[in-house]
């Protein structure tokens, strides 16, 4: 399954995250400054773990913090 | 007649007599760009108070305070305990409907308001007088005599301040409390646990109107004569992170969801705060959050377990023995004791109802006598609604025995969510119950869709959508699972710790 910051950012859509904040969204930057409140952390990390399968543990999802950090992990558990 | 002793059990003159003796120009409170010296926050106490009185409040008469964090708000406090009033403060973020059960509920003589809660849409009006009050202390109440008031004379019984906390059903508990339960905590919390003393600084990201934030920000520091700093708005990083830089506190308090936020807010590998120590309470606090912030900021996060009945933290771990994941130690003064369903204690490493006993316990909840005897006990045992086990004298949590939830630190009442999610056309019955997401639990929807309806992202996001604009964000759901059918009982009683994830 496709894992890009694209991919990603459509998953943010489908959990009905703000369109325009996801539209804008830097991977790079950091997520809570774009906008990311303490409801679209975990909402987004379980629709991640769901989407793709794979299991974010407490510590590691505590350093996601960036869009990129959410790619990286998933490649890291591809 | 000496005024002090007389009022020596108010709760008012307690807080305020020690320091306006000692250091009445020390800064008790700093908010924004206003610094309030101890001997103007006993200005404003008097103004207040000169005012309720002028009103025709009483002893025991109940003033609602309605007011965001900053000194006006402790003044009213104080104010209103010192001529023997209840006060009552409440949150600044309900609808107008909760408003009106909370006035109609508490009937108070007066209420205080910030600008922001009054042009709430439809903010009862036609229940009592309501005074509209800003941020700042300076100037305010010009009309009122700023004179010394006697404290009015305080018993054992009579009360002081009254909280609401979410009941099961969805409508708030009035939970009093007398003039020394705070005391008892600020001096057995506060003192013997945190080491709290005048040479604090405090700041804390939970509101004056939570029972813990009343204790970290207004009973606490005056009890040991510190400064505090009030923050009027929402605890967001971007916020809370420029005032530590700026104030430079000592004891920061907060809930774990903020923590895990200040944690996401910081791209480098160290964060360097100004604090000696960092408390947690108001939710389990996830171990990985405990280990993380030490790891980032190198501070210890103590973990506490208190409750709006018994005042603030009767469980908290101490400073330079954490035990990440863990609730910690009985706070001294208080006894504990984990029991089955049938009232028998359970043995060591067992999971038990969680039962406190100790000062500053709320003498009973308000106009709720049946609630007040199923859970304060004769023999002074308070029933927390809490699973927990205890293990080497550590106690740890490890749920509900009811079906309430808390996030945020703030509790969910799963009616009320199931019930405006059965408004959504799609949605035939529902149940809501917590599952856990990064250690913390959030409020998941389990929903049975009306034929027709089919299940998937789309209708998700949908029902997101409609929740969001009925319900405040910490009580909507995170998670929307669709099934065929909910757990039952043999009479169709939802299960919904059979849903707990």
């Amino acid at each position: 399954m496709a894992r890009g910051s694209d991919d990603l950012k459509a998953l943010m859509l489908a959990i009905g995250l703000d369109q325009e904040m996801v539209a804008a969204l830097d991977p790079e930057r950091l997520l809570i400054d774009q906008g990311f409140d303490s409801v679209d952390f975990p909402a987004f990390a379980l629709a991640v773990e769901e989407r793709y399968g794979v299991t974010i543990s407490e510590v590691e999802a505590l350093r996601l913090k960036t869009l990129a950090d959410f790619e990286r992990c998933l490649k890291g558990k591809a | 007649m000496n005024g002090a002793s007389i009022g020596s059990h108010n709760l008012a003159a307690r807080l305020l007599l020690p320091n306006l003796a000692r250091h009445p120009e020390k800064i008790a409170y700093c908010c924004a760009e206003e610094l309030v010296s101890y001997r103007q926050l006993a200005a404003g106490t008097y103004r207040f108070a000169a005012l309720m009185r002028a009103r025709g409040i009483g002893p025991g008469d109940r003033v609602l305070l309605a007011l965001v964090d900053s000194p006006v708000f402790v003044a009213a406090f104080l104010g209103a305990t010192l001529i023997g009033a209840v006060a009552v403060p409440v949150s600044t973020a309900l609808n107008a409907e909760t408003y009106d059960y909370l006035l109609a509920d508490c009937d108070p003589g007066m209420i205080l308001a910030s600008p922001s809660v009054a042009a709430i849409e439809g903010f009862p009006r036609d229940r009592a007088e309501i005074q509209i009050f800003g941020e700042q202390l300076a100037g305010i109440l010009p009309g009122m005599a700023e004179a010394p008031l006697e404290a009015a004379p305080a018993g054992r019984d009579d009360l002081a301040y009254m909280l609401y906390t979410s009941g099961s059903t969805g409508r708030p508990k009035g939970v009093p409390h007398r003039h020394g339960d705070l005391v008892e905590a600020a001096e057995r919390y506060a003192v013997q646990v945190l080491g709290m003393a005048d040479n604090d600084r405090v700041l804390s990201a939970s509101k004056l109107y939570f029972a813990y934030g009343l204790g970290n920000s207004l009973a606490f520091p005056l009890y040991v004569g510190a400064t505090a700093a009030l923050h009027p708005g929402p605890p967001l990083p971007g916020q809370l992170l420029p005032l530590m830089e700026q104030f430079r506190p000592t004891l920061f308090f907060s809930v774990p969801t903020v923590y895990g936020q200040i944690i996401r807010s910081v791209g480098e590998e160290r964060l360097h705060l100004p604090m000696r120590l960092c408390v947690s309470a108001g939710e389990a606090l996830p171990a990985a959050i405990v280990e993380e912030w030490r790891r980032l900021t190198g501070l210890e996060l103590l973990d506490g377990i208190g409750s709006t009945e018994m005042a603030h933290i009767f469980i908290s771990n101490r400073p330079g023995e954490v035990t990440p994941g863990s609730a910690g130690r009985p706070v001294p003064g208080y006894e504990i004791r984990l029991v089955d369903d049938g009232g028998t204690p359970v043995a060591a490493d067992v999971a038990g109802n969680l039962l406190v006993r100790g000062p500053g316990a709320a003498p009973c909840y308000w106009n709720r006598p049946e609630k007040t005897a199923e859970t304060m006990l004769a023999d002074g045992f308070v029933r927390t609604g809490d699973v927990f086990i205890e293990q080497n004298g550590r106690y740890w949590h490890r749920g509900r025995s009811d079906d309430m939830l808390k996030a945020g630190g703030q509790w969910i009442s799963p009616v009320m969510v199931e019930e405006a999610l059965r408004t959504h056309p799609a949605v035939a019955d529902c149940a809501v119950a917590a599952c856990r997401i990064g250690g913390l639990e959030r409020p998941a929807a389990h929903v049975i869709l009306r034929p027709g309806s089919s299940p998937g992202r789309p209708l998700e996001r949908e029902l997101r959508t409609f929740m969001a604009a009925r319900l405040a964000d910490y009580m909507c759901p995170l998670v929307y699972r669709f099934i065929d059918d909910l757990p039952r009982t043999p009479t169709g009683k939802v299960q919904r710790f059979k849903l707990k994830q």
